[in-house]
């Protein structure tokens, strides 16, 4: 990575970054990239692919279209960071955590786009893959309808239930950063997640034949 | 259900998505020991949570998923360099404006000058018209729409949560 100088780096502050040493080398990393460093940017972005990607895959139809909402995520949160530290150079910047929210709501608009126009999602593409794989085989094919209709639910949950429970089953967040991103207590998020399993299941059973 | 078992209820969603440690891990795996009911619904909604978990990408999607940075990084300095543009343009269209201002008030002070006091008329009627035209805007709406950053209260500074909203809002469609 290229040493621009420490005199041009703005005085940022990453939070929180899980662990101290982490949050640093984040800190380091959005400095750098924001006077000019392109292989920060390689850097920050490989950092958080693999979360950014596991929350809107849920709401994508095609792979295409993750990669898009995935590309419009950092896009916001890069924009979002350079117009923070022009206006307040010192100070702090909840990166993870933005980039955790602009994706989850960039998944809802996208959501409610999808069903606007009725096209297919991941899920459906999922769905093919899976019968395609269970011809033959009943019970797989039955089982294949049970994921979709699973799947298909979870988008019907009410939306701060959904919220929770993707970020917790696709993300794999812990409930305290669950709550961080959402701006919710930890306790609202593990009782929003019980209610989120609990019409999940409601919903599941409504739409059995 | 007992009462039991409803103290435990949160604990068993959780405990089905793998969530729990420490004392509330503890504390479920005790009432399930002699609660074969609950143990049964943690099965149940285990088995539904794995459904409703994506499944890994396949080498189609993985390959469609790879390489997010460089098309992205193109995107942020083309927008770098037009909000310089722009910021620059702004700049000297206010000093242009600011000059003609100072040059042209005297004269336009002096042909117009007594004209400028406003009436009696002019001072009430706009502002009586005003509030039966205006409508309360939905708040749940304006929140829905612009709820996507926010800083906690310990962090927030206001201009920065103000240019964190405006970068969201601004941002491309």
């Amino acid at each position: 990575m290229a040493d621009q100088g420490d005199d041009r780096r703005p005085a940022l502050r990453v939070v929180p970054g899980g662990s101290g040493h982490a949050s640093r080398e984040e800190e380091a990393l959005l400095a750098a990239f924001l006077v000019g460093d392109d292989e920060a940017f390689g850097a920050l972005v490989h950092r958080h692919e693999r979360l950014v990607l596991s929350l809107v895959r849920r709401y994508a139809r095609t792979p295409e279209d993750a990669r898009d909402l995935a590309q419009r995520t950092f896009l916001r949160a890069f924009e979002a960071a350079r117009r923070a530290l022009r206006h307040a150079p010192r100070g702090a910047i909840p990166f993870r955590r933005w980039l955790i929210r602009i994706a989850v709501n960039l998944g809802k608009n996208h959501l409610r786009d999808s069903a606007r126009f009725r096209l297919v999602s991941l899920e459906a593409v999922d769905q093919d893959r899976l019968r395609s794989r269970a011809e033959g085989a009943a019970d797989e094919l039955e089982r294949a309808e049970r994921v979709a209709r699973v799947r298909g639910a979870v988008l019907r949950l009410p939306r701060r239930q959904r919220e929770v429970l993707t970020l917790r089953i696709d993300a794999e967040l812990p409930f305290a950063e669950i709550a961080e991103a959402l701006q919710i207590t930890e306790n609202a998020a593990r009782v929003n997640f019980h209610h989120a399993t609990r019409r999940l299941k409601e919903l599941v059973e409504e739409g059995t034949p | 259900m007992t009462e039991a078992c409803r103290e435990v209820e949160v604990l068993v969603s959780l405990g089905a998505a793998g969530a729990l440690e420490g004392a509330d891990a503890a504390a479920l795996e005790a009432h399930l020991h002699s609660c074969p009911a609950c143990r049964a619904e943690k099965e149940r909604l285990a088995g539904l949570l794995g459904m409703a978990r994506l499944p890994p990408p396949d080498a189609q999607e993985a390959a469609a998923l790879s390489d997010l940075s460089s098309p992205l990084l193109g995107e942020l300095r083309r927008r770098e360099r037009r909000g310089q543009v722009l910021r620059r343009l702004l700049t000297g269209g206010a000093v242009a404006a600011a000059v003609a201002l100072a040059i042209l008030a005297p004269a336009l002070l002096r042909s117009h000058g007594p004209s400028l006091k406003p009436g009696p008329e002019v001072a009430s009627a706009p502002v009586a018209a005003a509030p039966q035209s205006w409508e309360e805007p939905d708040m749940t709406t304006l929140w829905d729409e612009s709820a996507v950053l926010d800083y906690s209260s310990s962090s927030s500074d206001g201009g920065v949560a103000d240019a964190v909203y405006a970068a969201y809002d601004s941002s491309d469609t």
